[in-house]
């Protein structure tokens, strides 16, 4: 239903997010190692939602963010933060993160949290929608 | 006699010096302040083992960088703990970091990974096992293969042999080298060196034994084309580096070679260099089998889904014609059918407008699809067969499967691959257990020690009589100590009244999935013995009968998360990490050489720690440093602050009065001692002393023990004293803390009476010290005991009576005159003094 695209450096994070969200949603995942390949992804495609760790090198989840909602001011980013680092968390949200959550956590809680961004997303495309037709009119 | 005399008497009323300094004693300090260091390492250490146990057990993603944070983290605390127990006793237990180090370099051992073992560097099919290095798809093709199930003849290289490749021709030193001038950062440039990579892989001859071994494995071929596939060795899917060249179809034998080569180098993709740029070029993900099976001359080909994806019911089936590597991609449109109890119930013929075939020269070819091969590629009885083979397949494997197959003409079905299939699951309540409305709760909001949940009758331990548990019952107990460990085969569950979620004995339980509620209150009271009751560990209740429902809850459905690496390795090196061998301080293991877990070190550490801290008061002691304790109570006692036991008024003061205590489990003796205050002979008669002494001692220390002090070395947490009282040597040790890390132990020895007299004492002693719930070990005419397990208000609670004994038992020493005496003072003090029975 929804497109998601998936960053993170950690092989194995990657490869759960996948298998956990494909297998218990309708969504379909988008994953790469590299976030500067996911700069290139953005371009290709539309997301519905970035996933995107902020510890990684070479470039961050703040520049992530930073690219994505400079191509989409609406863009929805989740940030995917390390137990005992929430400092960073809170300036993603700051920059405009959508939400964080922090790993390890458990399967119900990341499908939740995409749930919720999902409806989120829904509801803000409808609101334009609705919007438009009464200028419109 | 007289100048013995003489001398007392002077010892008494001489003039005492003032003190140098007030400070405590350096040597004192700084193995008190190693406790301190050691408790909270084995703090840490405990904690972190817990958060490792529930991240597994409670279907948790985590990754490697958290196994691998948590495992250094581990080393390190368990580091400081060794160091600690060292620091205190002056190295008694070098044995100790011997153990450490050793259980150090197998954890390290699990975490760096699989190492790739010299293992055949080519084997048939039916050969390839786990263990060998082949990868994932070899392995199961091999399974097929021995299962009898139709698949093509065909090889597999190693994953060993790609590395004695690249160690003979130097491509690990070259790799490393593009990889380090690439910048990260630089898509561009990232790809460059991968573009490098590949041609320098293409360009380097295989090493002889390998060419050799591919050669013998093709000649044992009878199909004159092959197909050269990867087989990667992390397991399905999910996210790998495979580039281009995962599977090249139809290669002719001369070219083998250059295929194997150009399927390996297509690993080094830019996501492959960006990783290897952080974790550095590693065979682990850098390394994969390569499979070499006939080609089979497929007049069809497709997938097959043994369960539907969605998750609805049946089989599903697409078929292209010709070759199978048209039947994904979305390129063309393939025919799709489904399969129900033996039936087929759907059928949608799909518009091939082409397909692939097998080009003369090698590789593959795109042809229109020719008009006789239009309509269905498949009838329905090949359907069903088709997927009668699938079902084989799933069996085999145990679950649903993505199933590769050909039909070649003469109507012969082939299995080309096998993988897991991810059937799409519903987040529904099944995951958390039900909660039970209608049952009767016995005891609620406990916490929960180890999550599950259990049905058995109520026993209830007493007097640590671990031996008379019956099989399968609930045990309820008032504190959770380590040696209760045992339990773990003949239990369903574990109730205490006391103990926390991170303690060694919660640990254990933990890993024997028994589950456990500690902190439940009242529970020993509550609870009939013999009563069935379900412990539910879910919600932290406790129910009157068995509920089934509860009971019948079904393996959490992890969506996998058992199979991915990260939960592999931290099981495997979870062995190493919360096993606890040594349960038992008082049996034969509890050794440093037989630590074989942290969780063992640390328990060891932890216990002989309090040994150690004990002998605080064994050394000599001096007045300097020391403070006296005046107070309506003539005891002689001098107070040595190591830190928080006084006040800051005290700070400068050689006289200090009960006021100014701040240490706790001296306040709490002292509210005991004042109590009952002091109604015998003050110890300055010296007539009616020295009287006592000389008729009754047989002691021959009597002299120099009489010269002993009384010495209180206290901190705000701690207590540590040494008390003469008449005859009676006592010490008395306290430490509040955590519940973990908080006891009281006493010892005491009596001298000045006859023997018989002095036996009744001790029998009166150990009496009051079990209803207590001391554990007491009562030698001829001395006492050990010591109590733990339970928080430190409860402990406070024994000092004062404690406190209180010592005052009563001083006055009683000299009419135990007979067994019954010894009953009529044990009732009197157990009504006046021990509150609450």
């Amino acid at each position: 239903m929804g497109r998601i695209l998936a960053v993170d450096d950690e092989l194995d994070m990657l490869a759960l997010l996948k298998m956990i969200i494909e297998g218990y949603s309708d969504h379909q995942v988008t994953v790469t190692n590299n976030p500067l390949e996911a700069s290139e992804l953005l371009d290709k495609e539309n997301f519905d939602l970035i996933l995107t760790d902020l510890k990684m090198p070479g470039m961050d989840g703040l520049e992530v963010l930073a690219r994505a909602r400079q191509r989409d001011p609406d863009a929805l980013v989740m940030v995917i933060t390390a137990y005992g680092s929430l400092e960073s968390a809170e300036e993603a949200t700051a920059k405009g993160a959508f939400d964080f959550i922090t790993k390890p956590f458990r399967k119900e809680q990341i499908l939740l949290s995409i749930d919720k961004a999902m409806r989120w997303r829904e509801m803000v495309r409808q609101n334009r929608e609705m919007k438009q037709l009464l200028e419109g009119k | 006699m007289t100048s013995a005399l003489g001398k007392l008497k002077r010892w008494f009323t001489r003039k005492r010096p003032s003190p140098v300094s007030l400070g405590p004693p350096p040597a004192l300090l700084e193995r008190y302040l190693q406790y301190k260091r050691l408790l909270a390492a084995n703090s840490a250490i405990l904690t972190t083992v817990a958060d490792l146990q529930v991240k597994m057990a409670e279907g948790f993603l985590f990754d490697m960088h958290y196994v691998r944070q948590a495992c250094e983290r581990l080393g390190q605390e368990v580091e400081v703990l060794v160091s600690s127990l060292n620091g205190m006793s002056e190295d008694r237990y070098a044995a100790l970091d011997n153990a450490r180090r050793r259980v150090a370099h197998l954890v390290a051992e699990e975490l760096s990974g699989i190492k790739l073992k010299p293992a055949p560097l080519a084997l048939p099919l039916a050969e390839i096992r786990e263990d060998l290095f082949y990868g994932g798809k070899a392995e199961k093709l091999g399974e097929l293969t021995r299962l009898g199930l139709a698949v093509p003849a065909g090889f597999g290289v190693s994953a060993y042999a790609q590395k004695l490749f690249f160690e003979t021709a130097g491509l690990e030193k070259f790799i490393r080298q593009a990889i380090a001038h690439s910048h990260i950062r630089d898509l561009e440039s990232l790809r460059e060196a991968g573009e490098d990579i590949r041609e320098k892989i293409l360009g380097e001859p295989l090493p002889p034994e390998l060419s050799q071994a591919i050669a013998a494995h093709l000649a044992a071929l009878s199909s004159d084309r092959v197909a050269v596939r990867s087989s990667g060795l992390q397991e399905d899917a999910f996210f790998s580096f495979a580039g281009q060249f995962e599977t090249v179809l139809n290669v002719p034998r001369d070219q083998v070679e250059q295929r194997y080569k150009e399927v390996i180098a297509s690993q080094f993709t830019p996501r492959a260099l960006y990783y290897c740029h952080t974790s550095g070029f590693s065979y682990q993900e850098l390394a994969m089998g390569v499979l070499v099976m006939e080609m089979v001359p497929a007049k069809t080909a497709g997938v097959l889904y043994t369960d539907d994806p969605r998750g609805g019911a049946g089989a599903i089936i697409n078929a292209v014609c010709g070759l199978g590597s048209l039947a994904v991609g979305g390129v063309v449109e393939p025919d799709v059918y489904r399969v129900e109890a033996g039936q087929v119930v759907a059928r949608h013929v799909g518009e091939k407008t082409h397909m692939h075939v097998a080009a003369p020269a090698g590789g593959v070819l795109d042809v229109a699809t020719p008009a006789d091969l239009q309509g269905p590629c498949l009838g329905p009885e090949q359907v069903l067969a088709l997927e009668e083979l699938g079902r084989r397949v799933k069996e085999h494997f145990r679950s649903p499967q993505d199933i590769e197959w050909a039909l070649t003409a003469a109507g012969e079905f082939y299995l080309l691959q096998a993988r897991p299939l991810r059937v799409s699951r519903q987040l529904k309540a099944d995951y958390l257990p039900p909660r039970i409305k209608e049952a009767e709760i016995l005891l609620g909001n406990s916490i929960i020690a180890s999550r599950g949940a259990a049905a058995g009758p109520v026993y209830v331990l007493e007097n640590d009589n671990l031996a008379d548990i019956p099989q399968g019952a609930v045990l309820v107990t008032p504190r959770a100590l380590p040696e209760y460990g045992v339990v773990v085969g003949r239990v369903a569950a574990v109730v205490s009244e006391a103990g926390s979620a991170t303690s060694h004995l919660a640990t254990v339980l933990r890993e024997a999935r028994v589950p456990a509620l500690f902190g439940a209150k009242g529970a020993a009271s509550r609870l009939d013995p013999g009563r069935e009751v379900t412990v539910d560990a879910y919600y932290g209740n406790i129910y009157a009968g068995r509920l089934e429902a509860l009971l019948k809850v079904p393996r959490e459905d992890d969506g996998g998360v058992r199979q991915t690496r990260a939960y592999k390795v931290l099981e495997r090196t979870l062995k190493y990490i919360t096993p606890l061998n040594l349960l038992d301080p008082r049996a034969d293991n509890f050794r440093p050489d037989a630590c074989r877990t942290y969780h063992d070190i640390t328990r060891f550490a932890h216990e002989k720690a309090m040994e150690e801290l004990f002998q605080l008061s064994a050394g000599r002691l001096y007045e300097d440093g020391a403070r006296r304790l005046v107070s309506p109570i003539p005891l002689d006692l001098h107070i040595i602050d190591l830190g928080g036991g006084l006040s800051p008024e005290a700070a400068d003061l050689a006289l200090v009065r009960p006021e100014h205590l701040t240490s706790r489990p001296m306040l709490a003796y002292w509210r005991g001692v004042s109590a009952v205050g002091w109604q015998g002979p003050k110890p300055v008669d010296l007539a009616g002393f020295m009287s006592v002494v000389m008729s009754t001692a047989t002691d021959t220390n009597v002299r120099e023990r009489l010269h002993e002090k009384n010495f209180a070395i206290i901190t705000h947490d701690y207590m540590n004293l040494s008390n003469r009282l008449g005859f009676h040597f006592a010490t008395i040790e306290a430490f509040l803390g955590a519940l973990e890390e908080s006891y009281v132990s006493f010892n005491f020895y009596g001298g000045g009476a006859e023997l018989p007299r002095r036996l009744r004492r001790i029998r009166f002693l150990t009496r009051v010290l079990e209803d207590l719930d001391f554990r007491v070990e009562p030698k001829e005419d001395s006492i050990t005991a010591r109590i733990d397990g339970y928080d430190a208000g409860t402990l406070e609670g024994k000092l004062e009576v404690l406190g209180r004994l010592m005052m009563v038992a001083k006055q009683l020493d000299m009419v135990m005159l007979s067994e019954d005496a010894v009953e009529q003072y044990y009732q009197e003090f157990s009504e006046s003094h021990v509150q609450g029975r």
